[in-house]
């Protein structure tokens, strides 16, 4: 089934796999001695196959949009391996790079950043093209052209730099250009975060019908549980670094049972339902040394057992939780009725 | 392997724009009048006097040079538009022959201290680490000098000579493009279209290439016009003082050291107008860096 | 007669803010953005009335132009805005900038940028209360840190002492709304207070603007993107789109019951969870100028009459107001 250990699949074989294991990665300053604050991620672990969304939610300094740069090899890690087809990011060789580039994209939260001012629309999806070496260039021009019409967008667009465009068509020429590689996984940050309410739907529709054509697999980054719902089987949340709760989208939704996840549910308003406030405070800054749950000090079921060091554990079969007093929240939920 | 048009037409519709004037789009008009805009008086009075300099010959009538003491001092008349100096030279003749060398050696200054600081800014800002601790230190101690002490220094020891001047300037000017460029890449590392950039296999020289270095052009190209201001100004300066360009040579700061004599007895002409010269192209350099400048902020 | 005592004292009732007919242009000749058309708004005294609309709707200029802070581009070619009895287009400059901080106060989007990062944020406070209401250093100091305390800061007395760059976002924005209610205003304008921040922090602040409030029962204009902030905050419900008002009304009402396609449009997408719902098309640049109804181009229900003649805002049923000439075919009688 899968290929040689070492040797690259090709992206259209089915078993293309992005596989970060017990991924750590800390900031502060290096080579000075101490690292003064908790990593920024902390043995995270996440599969991405094609075929499969799964969604990461959290907030600020929950660690999500550092672990997608760790997935897409623009930072490295400090402690556990990310490997793509078996073979880990830090010792490929170049044309398993290459192949790694071309089957792993990533989309970005804000669409007038992602585009370089200096280049045509255009332009930057024939850069993006680079990697499909097997095209002459007048072919890389007519899967441009294909490519805009795939995203829904008039070819004049190509002609236009990104001052002239909206963030709406703007985050449709992301797609476009994520598309270009003809990847199998794509990681999309915040993807429908910038822009209006009214047509987030759009990009999410094509991302989904993305997905029910070509197979493709996603990550998406987002703080935003209705985008989830839409299009996610699979949920992890992260607070300050580390995952506080994973398993079915549904299951979370519905029966949460980490305290954050609760809250974030309840902040998100589904249904159009009122903003609630159920947790105080703000997100800290914790010592490095700090073992415990990092959620105690905002949490409404904290207990003097939190202080101590929380694994998370499994619950059911695909539910994961890093709190001991799951069942707790997991009743009051009910009792609430969050849906 | 292109999409099959098959494909494609499983896709529903997906909201197309309409069609109507995309947003903030420039019609031709408008485009016309950004450019007129930008390169207005300032780029007419360059555009002058780069024509000046290259035909001088074909707008003077006297020789530059040769002195011809029979003429010394005469005011400004129909036949000496600005009077003669004191050895007799026609002024006008010798500014517009001054904007020669006072043009060619600021720019070719500039355009070295480019050449040499923005790739070393580039890579400082993109390797980090001990290299760009280490430009910063060599940049620290090449600008904490005042450049005339400098200049005075490195002319008498090296020879003073145009290509001596034209190098020094150089690289006195290079830290200012090396630290520029490196504050512009700086932030660029972590740039969203920098990422996706990286995401398409760009890596070391091809990211540089194509996409950190055209970022900096800007903000280079409206320093290059302020930087020539200083460069004219500090060539005017150094032969003022008797370094640089030597007599019987043309340039506007040597004539208006020797004219500087005579105001005293009401012969304002041999220094005034070659200063008026100083400060027009100074000014008109400075405006139009200002102008491209203001330009691109408004991006 | 001050404006103060205009305003609060010839109003037999607690003033209003009443906005009638406003148009903004931002912007001279071909390229001028029409961002403001025709709006009309009231708040009455103690109400709290959301805005909603996305971008280029121009709820943010109307705001600005409310207090008169609009950006120097920006023209108001038409309207009047009254709070009580006094017309404010009519005031001078003077009496304006009595007005704002005093009558009128208004919260952004972006905390840490809109306070003055070179003095600590208890300064600034009490800044705003002694220009206002004058008395000693002292007194306008244990003011500020009274009402950082109201506004649920931990440790007021010290956060005073801080600069907005030492403060989280969700501080910050708590401390801009103590800097726009220390004088207790007749109403407050809150323009996306809470867009950029943790959904967790959200919740919290829009809790503390709605706690303030009550205590003074002063009126609160509310703009924002997101239908479900202004959902628990405000009774009635203002909807925008390109620098116009489709539709207001009772909020509760208009969510269950919109009578204009493009509100209907903009709750199905805020509400889809099964599947994406989306209006289709794009907000459309407002430099041109529009025959007929603006949302016509993106409208399922939109016919000759829509393209040709545009809408009025007309009273339905219930003191529901609708631009709309198809009102009637949309949503239940």
């Amino acid at each position: 089934m899968t290929a040689a250990r070492g040797t690259p699949s090709p992206p259209d074989v089915a078993t293309v796999s992005l596989d970060a294991r017990e991924v750590v990665k800390r900031y502060g300053r290096h080579g000075f001695g101490n690292r003064r604050s908790i990593a920024a991620v902390d043995h995270v672990s996440v599969s991405l196959q094609p075929g499969k969304t799964i969604a990461i939610v959290g907030e600020s300094g929950s660690g999500k949009s550092t672990l997608t740069r760790l997935l897409l090899n623009l930072e490295g890690v400090d402690a556990g391996e990310i490997s793509f087809n078996g073979v880990s990011l830090q010792r490929m060789s170049s044309e398993q790079r290459r192949a790694y580039r071309q089957s792993v994209q990533l989309v970005f939260q804000h669409p007038q950043q992602s585009f370089n001012p200096m280049l045509t629309i255009g332009g930057s999806i024939l850069d993006a093209l680079r990697l499909r070496d097997d095209l002459s260039r007048r072919e890389k021009q007519q899967v441009c052209g294909e490519l805009f019409e795939l995203v829904g967008l008039d070819p004049a667009m190509g002609e236009r730099r990104r001052r002239e465009v909206s963030g709406g068509e703007l985050q449709r020429a992301a797609l476009a250009r994520a598309l270009a590689s003809q990847p199998k996984l794509i990681v999309l940050d915040e993807p429908t975060s910038a822009l209006d309410a009214s047509i987030r739907g759009q990009i999410v529709e094509l991302l989904l019908q993305f997905q029910a054509r070509s197979d493709l697999g996603y990550l998406v980054v987002t703080h935003d549980m209705r985008l989830v719902q839409l299009m996610a089987g699979h949920v992890m949340v992260m607070y300050l670094g580390q995952i506080v709760e994973e398993g079915p989208t549904e299951e979370i939704l519905r029966r949460p049972r980490h305290p954050y996840t609760r809250s974030l549910i309840e902040a998100a308003s589904l249904e159009g339902e009122r903003v609630r406030a159920v947790v105080r405070g703000e997100v800290t800054t914790l010592a490095e040394d700090y073992q415990g749950c990092r959620f105690f000090d905002r949490c409404p079921f904290a207990r003097k057992k939190c202080l101590q060091p929380q694994e998370l554990a499994v619950t059911d079969d695909d539910r994961h939780v890093r709190c001991w007093r799951w069942r707790d929240v997991e009743s009051v939920a009910r009792e609430t009725e969050v849906i | 392997m292109t999409l099959d048009p098959q494909q494609l037409a499983g896709v529903v519709r997906v909201g197309r724009p309409v069609a109507e004037p995309p947003i903030g789009s420039w019609s031709e008009s408008a485009t016309w009048r950004w450019l007129r805009w930008v390169f207005n008086a300032p780029a007419a009075v360059l555009l002058i006097l780069t024509l000046a300099a290259i035909f001088a010959p074909l707008i003077t009538r006297y020789d530059p040079v040769t002195p011809d003491f029979a003429q010394k001092l005469l005011p400004p008349s129909g036949t000496h538009w600005f009077g003669t100096d004191s050895l007799g030279m026609d002024v006008y003749t010798r500014v517009v022959y001054a904007t020669r060398i006072d043009l060619s050696v600021a720019a070719a200054s500039v355009l070295l201290g480019i050449v040499l600081g923005s790739p070393i800014g580039a890579l400082a800002a993109y390797t980090g680490g001990w290299f760009d601790a280490m430009m910063g230190r060599v940049t620290e101690m090449v600008q904490s000098f005042p450049a005339i002490l400098i200049a005075m220094l490195v002319l008498a020891a090296a020879g003073n000579n145009l290509i001596t001047l034209t190098i020094l300037l150089g690289v006195l000017n290079a830290p200012v493009y090396l630290k520029m460029v490196r504050s512009v890449a700086l932030p660029l590392r972590n740039v969203e279209y920098i990422l996706a950039a990286r995401c398409s296999g760009h890596s070391g020289l091809s990211l540089l290439w194509k996409h950190i270095l055209p970022n900096t052009l800007v903000p280079v190209f409206s320093q290059f016009s302020i930087s020539c201001a200083f460069a004219i100004q500090l060539i005017a300066g150094l032969s003022f003082i008797g370094l640089g360009v030597r007599v019987p040579q043309p340039e506007w700061g040597s004539m208006i050291n020797e004219g500087a004599n005579y105001i005293v007895f009401g012969q304002w002409w041999p220094s005034v107008f070659p200063g008026i010269a100083v400060f027009a192209t100074a000014f008109a350099l400075t405006s139009l860096g200002n102008r491209v400048r203001r330009a691109a902020l408004h991006e | 007669m001050t404006v103060r005592e205009r305003v609060s004292e010839r109003a037999g009732v607690a003033p209003g803010l009443r906005i009638r007919n406003l148009w903004v242009d931002i912007g001279k000749g071909a390229g001028a953005v029409h961002a403001v058309r025709g709006v009309d708004i009231a708040v009455q005294q103690g109400a709290r009335v959301g805005v909603v609309g996305e971008s280029g709707s121009g709820k943010t200029m109307t705001a600005l132009a409310v207090l008169r802070v609009l950006p120097s581009t920006a023209r108001v070619l038409e309207g009047e805005v009254t709070l009580g009895e006094a017309d404010l287009f009519s005031l001078s400059n003077r009496e304006m900038a009595s007005v704002r901080g005093r009558q009128i106060s208004i919260v952004f989007q972006n905390a840490k940028s809109a306070l003055n990062p070179v003095f600590p944020v208890g300064e600034q406070i009490s800044t705003v209360y002694r220009r206002h209401l004058g008395g000693s250093r002292s007194a306008a100091r244990a003011r500020a840190v009274e009402i950082l305390e109201a506004m649920g800061i931990p440790e007021p007395a010290r956060t005073a002492h801080l600069f907005p760059h030492e403060l989280s976002g969700g501080m910050a924005q708590r401390v801009m709304i103590a800097m726009a209610l220390v004088c207790e205003p007749a109403i407050l304008l809150a323009d996306e207070p809470t867009t950029g921040l943790d959904v967790t922090i959200q919740a919290q602040v829009l809790d503390v603007i709605a706690t303030s409030l009550k205590r003074r029962s002063t009126s609160l204009l509310l703009i924002s993107h997101d239908i479900g902030v202004v959902r628990g905050m405000c009774e009635e419900l203002v909807v925008m789109y390109a620098g116009e008002v489709v539709e207001s009304g009772a909020l509760e009402n208009i969510l269950s019951n919109p009578h204009h396609p493009y509100t209907a449009g903009l709750i199905e997408a805020f509400m889809a969870t099964d599947k994406p719902h989306y209006i289709p098309g794009h907000v459309p640049t407002l430099r041109r100028t529009f025959i007929g109804c603006s949302f016509a181009d993106r409208c399922p229900l939109a016919n000759e009459t829509c393209r040709t003649i545009r809408p009025e805002l007309r009273q339905l049923a219930d003191a529901r107001l609708v631009a709309c000439h198809r009102a009637e075919q949309v949503g239940r009688p």
